[in-house]
């Protein structure tokens, strides 16, 4: 449920309702505001704070951090939580790193050729 | 305000709150009452027997459901948690219980009460009647104020009912007995209003039952409650 | 930090029903949700709350006074509302209203006129004329409308309709807003409980089975899903609730999980295809089946 939060907060700073340096909603008030308990709340606020996307400052509430770049901190955020995920599946698969390395290469070519694909056909047309 | 640990505000509330509840089916009793009276008071004699059956039935019907009502509704209906959950004792919620219970009775029996004394000393009635129909009317008094303390002490409605039918039907072998005491038989038809020591013990007696009744049902809930807040 | 609610070691027993050593804080400013089937001794926990009835043992003490003793008082502090109180068919909501006015000096009159709009309430309508979910909709209004420090509320959801059922827990909600006071709400829907409240309490056959805040109690369950050889080890894991097989798939439900239970079933000789979160409802039937086997 707290990732629901999360995604709401980060859309609002994307689409540009919150700027950076603006302060947010409180947690209670963001609690109140969508019928969400104040815990999960709290921890979406945490979770976005490690990710370098508010600043909480003790007593003040947060603002949305003065980031140069947020939509490519996003985006690093995404791929860092996709990068744990596939971690986490070769862990279940028993996967040793080489045949990890070996697969995210083949991946990244088969990517590589497609975009180049495309980009080729991009130009004839 | 607070009486002895009790808040007296609280237990008005309370009171003024069944009042308002049960006003307007109350002002129907009443007014069904007077009827009663009015026609006793034409003098007839068709009309004045068939206005005290009337008067009698109302009476009885009165006591009915006030005790309905108030006690044995609020459970019923599910209003006590209510109730309850207003800041107040169990124990203030039964002492307003008990007033709203006498209250809601005593203004209609009041006012036939006062009704009947006029009519007697102003109408041709005999006035020796007076002292037969007060006997008659504590006598109905008595037995509401007992129904009323069972309904308030005990929860099951099958024994409530047992006991106000049981009180009802006492009724007219008592009339039959109070009318053979010898100083009522002697002047009810007469302008003699004589209160004899057999009449005035009779009123003793139904004045003792009644606060004996009161007392047991006061003590009763004061254990019981004591039971709930003691630790 | 003050609390709003302690129990320590509350027992009740009556009619073959019978709470058992209840252990229970609510932090002030905190909501929390009581979860179990119906007669699990949710009712009696809140009577017991009110001072309506008195525990065989224990102590109870509600937004700082002990009950039952302390009732008038604390009463003062609550708003309660429960799935079996009515109101008086034959009178109006507006009498109502006037009748808690009269009672409480902090009813909030322009509150109370902004829950009957958004409730969609006729101040005016008697009591006898209203849906199930109009009922309960007044019941909360009486009680929110005075700003109380501690809601009680059994089963303030039970038998609405989605839409009612929204706008009760946006009224709810708007209580955390504030961070001195209180809400315990029981329910057995536990899509609510799981929204909206910050700890779970977990009550079975009148015993407390698991109080916790809500986060970490949806994080200690795990449902894992694997392929091998069934092995009788795998039942004695001590994390271990609920297994079910089926072929070569097999279906574990875990509390209290960590990362080292995986490699502990991959050394059992399981290969993992997933392991989820599970939500409250799962966990909810998953340990009552549980506990039902043992």
């Amino acid at each position: 449920m707290y990732g629901q939060i999360v995604e709401q907060v980060t859309a609002k700073i994307l689409a540009g309702d919150w700027l950076p340096g603006q302060a947010i909603p409180s947690i209670r008030q963001l609690a109140a505001g969508s019928k969400v308990s104040v815990i999960t709340v709290k921890r979406a606020y945490l979770e976005l704070e490690r990710a370098g996307i508010i600043v909480t400052r003790p007593g003040k509430g947060s603002i949305v951090a003065e980031s140069s770049d947020l939509p490519r901190q996003l985006a690093l955020k995404d791929f860092h939580a996709g990068l744990s995920a596939m971690l986490e599946a070769a862990d279940r698969l028993q996967m040793d790193p080489a045949s990890v390395f070996q697969e995210v290469e083949k991946e990244l070519l088969s990517h590589r050729g497609a975009g180049l694909a495309a980009e080729e056909r991009g130009k004839t047309a | 305000m607070t009486f002895a640990g009790h808040d007296l505000q609280m237990i008005r509330l309370l009171v003024v709150k069944d009042w308002q509840v049960y006003q307007k089916q109350l002002a129907g009793y009443l007014a069904g009452l007077l009827l009663a009276l009015s026609l006793i008071g034409t003098g007839r004699t068709w009309s004045f027997n068939a206005g005290g059956l009337l008067l009698l039935v109302l009476l009885v019907s009165t006591g009915f459901f006030a005790i309905g009502h108030i006690v044995v509704n609020e459970r019923k209906e599910s209003t006590l948690p209510f109730v309850m959950s207003l800041p107040v004792t169990a124990l203030d919620v039964f002492i307003a219980k008990l007033i709203a219970g006498l209250l809601i009775y005593l203004v209609p029996f009041l006012v036939v009460l006062s009704t009947t004394i006029l009519l007697v000393l102003a109408t041709s009635l005999p006035d020796g009647l007076l002292v037969y129909a007060m006997l008659v009317y504590f006598f109905m008094f008595l037995s509401y104020c007992v129904a009323l303390c069972v309904a308030i002490a005990v929860e099951s409605e099958g024994w409530n009912i047992f006991i106000q039918m049981a009180l009802m039907t006492m009724l007219s072998p008592f009339m039959i007995w109070a009318g053979s005491l010898q100083s009522i038989a002697t002047n009810v038809r007469t302008n003699h209003i004589v209160w004899s020591p057999e009449v005035l013990s009779v009123f003793g007696g139904e004045v003792l039952v009644t606060a004996l009744a009161l007392a047991v049902t006061c003590w009763f809930h004061t254990r019981k409650a004591s039971v709930l807040q003691s630790s | 930090m003050t609390t709003a609610i302690t129990l320590a070691g509350v027992r009740k027993e009556y009619g073959g029903f019978a709470l058992q050593d209840i252990d229970l804080e609510l932090p002030a400013g905190q909501v929390m949700g009581l979860v179990g089937v119906n007669g699990a001794g949710k009712s009696t926990i809140f009577r017991i709350l009110m001072g309506l009835i008195k525990p065989d043992g224990g102590q109870v003490e509600v937004c700082g006074y002990r009950m039952p003793q302390g009732q008038v008082a604390a009463k003062r502090e609550i708003g309660y509302a429960s799935d079996d109180m009515r109101l008086y068919k034959g009178k109006s909501l507006r009498w109502h209203m006037d009748l808690v006015r009269s009672v409480y000096l902090d009813w909030n009159e322009p509150y109370a006129a902004q829950l009957l709009k958004r409730f969609d309430l006729r101040a005016d309508q008697a009591m006898g004329g209203l849906s199930h979910g109009q009922r309960v909709k007044a019941l909360l209004l009486l009680s929110l409308a005075r700003h109380p420090k501690l809601l009680l509320l059994d089963e303030p959801t039970t038998g609405l309709d989605p839409v009612a059922r929204g706008e009760v827990l946006e009224a709810i909600a708007e209580v955390l807003g504030d961070e001195n006071r209180s809400v315990l709400f029981s329910s057995h829907n536990t899509r609510d409980v799981e929204q909206i409240s910050d700890y779970i309490a977990f009550l079975h056959r009148g015993r407390l089975v698991a109080v916790k805040d809500k986060e970490s109690f949806l994080e200690s369950w795990r449902r894992i899903l694997c392929q091998g050889e069934w092995r009788d080890e795998i039942a004695a894991v001590p994390e271990m609730v609920s297994v079910r097989r089926n072929g070569s798939v097999i279906e574990l439900k875990v509390r209290s999980f960590h990362p080292g239970l995986t490699a502990r079933l991959q050394q059992l000789g399981l290969a993992i295809s997933a392991v989820d979160r599970m939500d409250l409802e799962d966990i909810f039937v998953t340990s009552i089946a549980a506990g039902e086997r043992q």
